[in-house]
C-alpha cells in the first residue's frame, strides 16, 4: 500500500480548495476519499502527481465544485416537492380567487375585494416567488437564473401595482413604473439577446418579446400619466380657488354682520357647520398627507395621492365618523328648519353622492381626497349663500 | 453490465441506509467499495452523487457522524440515527413494493419463469 506524505496530503487539500470546494466538511470527505484511492491503487515508486492528475477527473463532469453545488442544492431544496406542491396549489387558488373577484366585481356583489386582494397577494407573494425559486434551480446558467429572477420580480410588482390601483391604495403608480422598468430595460434586453442566439428558441423569443412589449404598451395606455396628472392638477387648482373664494366671502359676510350690529356668534348653527367642516377638511388632509397645513398645497406641489380612498379614514376611525355624523345631523336639522320656515332664497345642503351620505351608505365611492374636501367646501358655500340671502332680504 | 446512473439515482438513499443498517459505521470510500463488491462491479457510486446524498441524509437527521484522524487527514464515519433505522426499513419496504409493481408492469416474472 502506498503511503502518502504530509506534503502530498496538503497538495491534494489545496487542489480541492483551488477547484472551488469551500465546505470544510466536504473538503475532508473528498480528501480522505482521494487519499484512499491513491493508497490502494498507486504502487511504490510510481509518479504520484501523474496518478492524481488522471484520477481527479473521474469525480466530476465539468469541475469538482459540482459536488459542492449538488450538496448545497440537496440541502437547500430538501423540501423541493413540498415547494412544488405549494406552487401549484397557490397558483390554482390565486387564479380561482381572481376569476371569482372579477365576476363578483362585475355583478357588484359583495366579496369582490377580499377575493381580488387574496388572489393577487397569493399570486405575487407566494406563487411567483416559488416559480422563481424552483425554475432558477432547474437552470444551470447564471444568465438564465437572472432572466427568471427579473421576469418574476417584474410580474410580482405589476400585479401588486394593479392590486393597489384596484383598492385605491397609494403608490400604485411607482410600483407599476418599477415593474415596467425591470421588464423593459433589464429583463427584455437580456432575454432577447440570450434567446436570439439559440436557433431553437429564436422564434419563441421574438414572439414573446413582441407580446411583452405589446402587453406593457396596452397596460400603460390605460394609465396615461400626463392625463391623470393634468386632471389632478386642475382639480386641485379648482379646489384651492373655491377655498379662496369661500374664505373671502366669509370675511365679507362677517364685516357686513358687524355693520348690522350682529356678531357671527349669534348665528350658532351656521358657525357649528363651518367649524365642523373646517375640522373635517383638516382631518382628512392630515390623514393622507400627515400634515395639518392642508391649505398650503399648491397645484405645482401636490402632496395628495391620486389613488387614496378617503372613505377608509371614516370607515376605520370612530372619532372621525362621530364628527361626520354630528355634521350630518346638524345639516339635516338645518335643512328642515330652512324649508319649514320657508326662508326666502333658501337652498338646502345636498347630501346625495357626497361624503354626507357615507354614514348611511358605506358603499359610496370617493375617487379622491379632493372630492371629499370639495364636498365640505360646497356645504360651507351653500350655508354662506343662505346667510347672505337672509341678509339681502333685510 | 454497469447500471446507468439514472437508475441508481432514485435508489441511492435506500442503498446508503441499508448499507449503514447492516454495518455499524462506514466512511465514504468504504461505502463505494462495499457497493462495488456486493454488486460485482455492476453498481459504481460516483463521488458526485455519494457525498451530497450523505450530507442531505445527515441534515435530515437520519445519519449521525463521528470523525477520526488518520495521520494528517480527517475521516468521517457515518452511522444510522434512531430515526434513520426506521427510515431504512420504510425505504426498503417501499422499494420492495416498487420492484413487485415494476415486475408486474413490465411483465418480467413470466419470462424469468
Amino acid at each position: 500500500m502506498y503511503c502518502l506524505s504530509e506534503k502530498q496530503i496538503d497538495f491534494i487539500l489545496n487542489d480541492i480548495r483551488a477547484r472551488g470546494v469551500e465546505m470544510e466538511d466536504l473538503q475532508s470527505n473528498l480528501l480522505d476519499h482521494i487519499c484512499c484511492i491513491v493508497e490502494e491503487n498507486l504502487k511504490e515508486g510510481e509518479d504520484f502527481e501523474n496518478f492524481y492528475r488522471l484520477t481527479i477527473p473521474r469525480f466530476y463532469q465539468r469541475g469538482l465544485w459540482e459536488i459542492e453545488e449538488e450538496t448545497i442544492t440537496l440541502l437547500t431544496f430538501k423540501n423541493y416537492y413540498a415547494m412544488k406542491k405549494s406552487m401549484i396549489v397557490s397558483g390554482i387558488a390565486s387564479a380561482f380567487l381572481l376569476m371569482s373577484g372579477i365576476v363578483l366585481k362585475f355583478l357588484q356583489a359583495p366579496g369582490a375585494s377580499p377575493c381580488l386582494v387574496l388572489g393577487i397577494v397569493l399570486l405575487s407573494l407566494v406563487f411567483l416567488p416559488l416559480v422563481f425559486t424552483l425554475k432558477a434551480r432547474e437552470k444551470k446558467n447564471v444568465k438564465e437564473k437572472v432572466i427568471i429572477g427579473l421576469g418574476t420580480a417584474s410580474a410580482s410588482l405589476m400585479s401588486l401595482s394593479i392590486l393597489f390601483k384596484v383598492m385605491h391604495w397609494p403608490y400604485s403608480l411607482p410600483l407599476g413604473l418599477a415593474s415596467a422598468f425591470i421588464l423593459l430595460i433589464l429583463f427584455l434586453p437580456i432575454y432577447y439577446v440570450n434567446g436570439i442566439r439559440n436557433p431553437d428558441t429564436k422564434v419563441n423569443v421574438i414572439v414573446s418579446s413582441i407580446l411583452l412589449i405589446g402587453g406593457c404598451g396596452l397596460f400603460f395606455s390605460l394609465v396615461s400619466m400626463k392625463r391623470i396628472q393634468g386632471t389632478f392638477n386642475s382639480d386641485l387648482q379648482l379646489f384651492v380657488a373655491s377655498e379662496q373664494i369661500l374664505k373671502t366671502e366669509q370675511r365679507n359676510l362677517s364685516l357686513l354682520l358687524k355693520k348690522e350690529g350682529k356678531s357671527s356668534a349669534q348665528l350658532q348653527t351656521e358657525e357649528q357647520i363651518k367649524t365642523l367642516c373646517e375640522e373635517l377638511k383638516g382631518d382628512v388632509w392630515e390623514d393622507e398627507t400627515h400634515s395639518r397645513k392642508w391649505s398650503d398645497a399648491t397645484p405645482d406641489n401636490p402632496t395628495l395621492h391620486r389613488d387614496y380612498n378617503p372613505a377608509l379614514y371614516f370607515g376605520t376611525d370612530p372619532k372621525a365618523m362621530a364628527k361626520l355624523n354630528e355634521l350630518v345631523q346638524i345639516l339635516q336639522a338645518y335643512n328642515k328648519e330652512g324649508l319649514e320656515k320657508a326662508i326666502p332664497e333658501f337652498t338646502p345642503v345636498k347630501f346625495e353622492s357626497t361624503i354626507l351620505e357615507y354614514p348611511r351608505d358605506r358603499k359610496v365611492f370617493f375617487p379622491s381626497t379632493l372630492s371629499v374636501l370639495g364636498n365640505l367646501t360646497q356645504v360651507e358655500m351653500v350655508v354662506l349663500q343662505n346667510e347672505e340671502g337672509v341678509l339681502a332680504q333685510k | 453490465m454497469l447500471f446507468s446512473s439514472e437508475l441508481i439515482k432514485g435508489t441511492l438513499k435506500t442503498i446508503l441506509l441499508k448499507l449503514l443498517a447492516d454495518n455499524k459505521r462506514m466512511y465514504g470510500y468504504e461505502i463505494t467499495q462495499k457497493v462495488k463488491d456486493l454488486t460485482g462491479d455492476r453498481i459504481q457510486l460516483t463521488e458526485g452523487a455519494l457525498y451530497p446524498t450523505l450530507h442531505a441524509l445527515e441534515a435530515d437527521g437520519l445519519l449521525t457522524t463521528e470523525t477520526e484522524y488518520i495521520g494528517k487527514r480527517v475521516r468521517k464515519y457515518y452511522s444510522l440515527s434512531k430515526e434513520g433505522k426506521s427510515k431504512s426499513k420504510e425505504k426498503i419496504n417501499e422499494f420492495s413494493e416498487f420492484l413487485d409493481t415494476m415486475k408486474t408492469l413490465l411483465d418480467i416474472s413470466p419470462k424469468n419463469a
